[in-house]
């Protein structure tokens, strides 16, 4: 900063002291410094702008100047030309990133400089590569201290730009299992005041899982350190359903029940079924509650097929 | 013999392939050839029937006859052909088809002398009561048959044989019709069109006058010294119709263990067993003559008036005091329904707990619930007090207890089971269920052969109505690769339809996306043919067994062996033979599992 003159520096700081980016028109600047011809100023800026201490921005038809920071200065004042235009697209991307064809196709150089830039503004950390979930393949940069927008990695489900099905299965068991115990009181533990083969909340019945709750609930337990906002959990509520494992209430919007179809299948609500739990529910009554006949919806108490030679398939039909 | 089946039994339908089967183990090649031409050629005379299977006209002609009289080939005769033309009839191969299960079901409702009955008259196709007591000696056994013909007979098991029986709806209907048709005088004041909606209009009633005839009290029964018993000249058939409703009550019954619960679907099958009888008719004559009602919303409308009309007249309603008579003794109920007797202990109960333990349960539920809740938990307890029924728990079957659970199944999950026509009077919506029933059934069928994933994407597409693979993707959270394979699968089994959006004029396969989107009834039609299939082939399969171990088998059936078994077979043998029946013991349990599946759709 030694080479800049007084007045230059004068009007720098004062730039500076203004919120980042903000930008000013020629008047503004002849404020700051009280300067009331503009050739004056014209010197003033030319020397931070050839200094890299003002950067050029057009807005609308409008010429406008920002101050950088001497730092940041510093930086693009180190670099090749090249570079420091490459830099300053990326700059301008801000969190969408730029992808390389584009950076290309903007500075008009050759594919070779192009990377040749990258490589060294890459090597010094000021800039760095990332990976978008809606274009995989393409190569795209933006500024080393910046975060990827939600566009780029996705949003909460995404873990380095790949979907991340293990932490989407945990989460949906922890809500299923929440909704569960707020639809069948008596799901996953029997109480001596229940009758053990149903015990059901009357039709009447309100208190069951909204959005708001599965949130609450969400949040209060810490169950994930990722930030979930109400719109993530209908998305989970969503897939519930359509694993028929939750189902909308009549007449609601985001209230949800568990359905007793999930608790089944997920081996609770059946411990009367077992003839070694004499003391469940007395022999004759068990008689009364005998399947009577074949129903697909008990498919988990079919046992598996072992392969054999007369196993007939259900695209038996249509592969032939 | 000359004739033989033809190799096309097997590809020209599944049912073809299901029925000549059938129609072979129980019926003889002669049937199975006569049965599989007349599947694929439609309507045909005798003459017609010998040219096509190379048979002799005169085992045709024999063959006929059983088969008419086993309502597996409908005759008809023109008024002004001599010339008998036949047809094939489904209803004598389902009749076989479901015979076990028909006999196991009379046994278990009425007892064995019953379930001998039907089964001799499943055998015969039909039987003229005097004849069938003509074989009983002793009176009094014969005055038990009688009893049981009329109970039967009264529970609409049996039904009178009469002579449209015999001959396909379609004739009859275009019979009364042409003859209407003529009788109805031209005008010059009306158009054609009115004048055969006016003939359709009254065929529909002299039609209607035809099947419901022959059902008065004086041509059915004879009363005797104040003893009443069915008309010993009346000839019966086996009323599968009924049995199909039965068929429909246990699935639905199924349905509602799977959705609502164990005890609550107990309630709801012995509610349906209350209404069983009168309940609507699968399908109604007037649906099975092509053209009469073609408009999808007319079929609608006209279904739901039958349905409609039965509850108008009382008879597919129940009360609840119905319905707690007919419980069996050993259903417990109690503290089935948690209300605020569950939440809040009651007084009685109180009392008797000294420490605290028991109650500490139904404490910690209660803070789980939160305190929002509580305001619920008091307007429950509010309205439970409002009600004048009180809730006993030394009861098995309370009223109120019932009443919570007939609650539950008309609005405690998506589907609604029952309909409260008027407080304590419940209906069942059949036309609604049937929908829900097959669409549940289908989908846990996905679930368990294309796995959860498939399952996911494919409820997710109904509820999308179409979608591309990206917004499918999104939706279900899965990987888009994983959306793809399930999608590719859903494709191969053609439960997804696939629409080409083409992006540039030429059509360019590289810029077009596709969307896809799923159709209820055609997956269920391919389904269901999948499923018939596999059925056939099941019976192929022990059949073919069988056929392996020929030897072995005609050697137990011999009369020196007969019962001897154990001295006269060498023990690989005798493994071998107990390895057949294991093998074929599976696949028939096997076969009734499809067949429940595929009962389903034929609803």
């Amino acid at each position: 900063m030694s080479d800049v003159s007084e007045r230059a520096h004068v009007l720098h700081e004062k730039m500076l002291e203004s919120p980042s980016s903000t930008l000013f028109n020629q008047q503004e600047l002849q404020d700051l410094l009280q300067i009331t011809k503009p050739v004056e100023l014209l010197n003033l800026a030319q020397e931070l702008i050839n200094r890299k201490l003002v950067k050029l921005v057009k807005q609308g038809d409008e010429l406008k100047f920002q101050a950088v920071s001497v730092a940041e200065a510093n930086k693009i004042t180190k670099m090749t030309d090249d570079e420091a235009m490459i830099y300053s697209y990326i700059e301008d991307s801000g969190r969408e990133g730029i992808w390389t064809k584009t950076i290309r196709a903007r500075t008009n150089l050759h594919q070779h400089v192009v990377v040749k830039c990258l490589k060294s503004l890459e090597n010094q950390r000021y800039i760095k590569s990332i990976k978008s979930v809606k274009h995989p393949t393409r190569k795209i940069y933006m500024l080393y201290n910046l975060q990827p927008s939600i566009e780029l990695t996705g949003g909460p489900w995404f873990t380095d730009s790949e979907l991340d099905t293990e932490f989407i299965d945990s989460l949906l068991t922890v809500i299923w299992r929440f909704a569960a115990s707020k639809t069948y009181p008596t799901a996953f533990q029997t109480t001596e005041d229940s009758n053990p083969v149903q015990s059901s909340y009357p039709s009447n019945h309100t208190g069951f899982v909204n959005l708001d709750t599965i949130m609450e609930f969400i949040t209060s337990n810490k169950i994930t350190n990722v930030d979930l906002v109400i719109n993530d959990i209908k998305s989970l509520c969503d897939v519930l359903v359509y694993d028929d494992k939750l189902e909308l209430i009549i007449h609601t919007t985001d209230t949800y029940k568990a359905t007793w179809q999930s608790v089944l299948e997920a081996g609770s609500g059946r411990p009367y079924e077992d003839k070694a739990n004499k003391d469940v529910i007395n022999e004759k009554f068990r008689e009364v509650l005998k399947p009577k006949s074949f129903s697909i919806f008990e498919h988990y108490s079919v046992l598996p097929e072992v392969e054999e030679a007369d196993t007939t398939y259900l695209d038996a039909w249509f592969q032939t | 013999m000359e004739g033989v089946i033809p190799e096309s039994y097997k590809t020209q339908s599944p049912k073809s392939y299901l029925y000549t089967t059938i129609a072979k183990n129980h019926l003889g090649e002669v049937a199975a050839i006569v049965i599989s031409c007349l599947i694929s050629h439609g309507r045909l005379t005798s003459r017609e029937i010998g040219h096509k299977t190379k048979l002799p006209i005169k085992v045709v002609k024999s063959a006929l006859v059983s088969l008419v009289q086993l309502q597996c080939v409908y005759y008809w005769k023109d008024d002004n052909s001599s010339q008998s033309h036949y047809n094939f009839n489904e209803n004598g191969i389902l009749n076989f088809l479901h015979s076990g299960e028909i006999i196991n079901h009379i046994k278990t409702i009425y007892g064995d002398d019953y379930a001998e009955i039907i089964q001799n008259v499943l055998v015969n196709g039909h039987i003229k009561i005097s004849d069938y007591m003509k074989n009983i000696e002793d009176e009094q056994t014969k005055l038990d048959t009688e009893t049981i013909f009329l109970r039967l007979f009264t529970d609409k098991w049996l039904a009178r044989l009469q002579l449209f029986d015999f001959h396909p709806f379609a004739d009859i209907w275009n019979n009364i019709f042409q003859d209407i048709l003529k009788k109805t005088p031209r005008s010059a004041t009306t158009s054609e069109i009115k004048r055969v909606t006016e003939a359709k209009e009254k065929t529909k009633v002299a039609f209607t006058n035809l099947l419901e005839g022959g059902q008065t009290a004086k041509e059915l029964y004879i009363t005797t010294d104040g003893y009443k018993r069915l008309n010993p000249n009346l000839i019966v058939r086996f009323n599968l119709s009924r049995f199909k409703k039965h068929i429909r009550s246990e699935a639905l019954a199924n349905l509602a263990k799977s959705r609502v619960g164990v005890l609550s679907a107990k309630i709801y099958e012995i509610a349906l067993g209350l209404v069983e009888q009168e309940s609507p008719d699968i399908k109604h004559p007037f649906l099975q003559i092509s053209g009469l009602i073609n408009d999808p919303d007319e079929e609608k409308f006209f279904i739901n008036s039958i349905e409609n009309k039965l509850v108008e007249d009382k008879k597919i309603v129940f009360t609840v005091r119905e319905l707690q008579r007919s419980l069996p003794a050993d259903l417990d109920l109690r503290n089935s329904i948690l209300t605020h007797n569950f939440l809040k202990p009651n007084l009685s109960k109180k009392r008797v707990a000294t420490n605290e333990s028991p109650e500490s349960p139904n404490k910690k539920i209660k803070l789980e619930n939160g305190d929002d809740d509580d305001d619920d938990l008091i307007a429950i307890f509010n309205a439970k007090n409002s009600e004048t029924i009180e809730d006993d728990n030394s009861d098995f079957h309370s009223i109120s207890l019932i009443q919570h659970h007939l609650k539950l199944l008309s609005n405690g999950s998506s589907i609604q089971f029952l309909i409260e026509t008027t407080p304590g009077t419940f209906t069942i919506p059949y036309t609604a269920l049937i929908k829900s029933l097959q669409q549940y059934n289908f989908e846990t069928l996905i679930k368990t052969t294309l796995g959860v994933n498939s399952f996911r994407v494919l409820r997710c597409l109904k509820s999308q109505k179409i979608g591309d693979e990206k917004s499918l993707a999104n939706a279900v959270l899965l990987k888009e690769k994983t959306v793809r394979n399930e999608v590719y699968k859903l494709f191969k089994a053609n439960l997804v339809e696939i629409q080409e959006v083409p992006r540039s004029a030429d059509r360019a396969a590289s810029k077009t996306f596709f969307l896809f989107r799923h159709k209820e009834i055609v997956s269920y039609n391919f389904l269901n043919n999948a499923l018939i299939f596999s059925m056939a082939e099941i019976l192929t399969n022990i059949q073919n067994f069988k056929e392996d171990h020929k030897i072995l088998l005609e050697k137990c059936e011999r009369e020196d062996v007969k019962g001897h078994e154990d001295e006269l077979l060498l023990e690989s043998e005798l493994k071998t033979l107990k390895n057949l029946q294991t093998r074929e013991i599976q696949n028939i349990g096997r076969f009734y599992r499809i067949k429940s599946l595929f009962e389903i759709y034929s609803l």
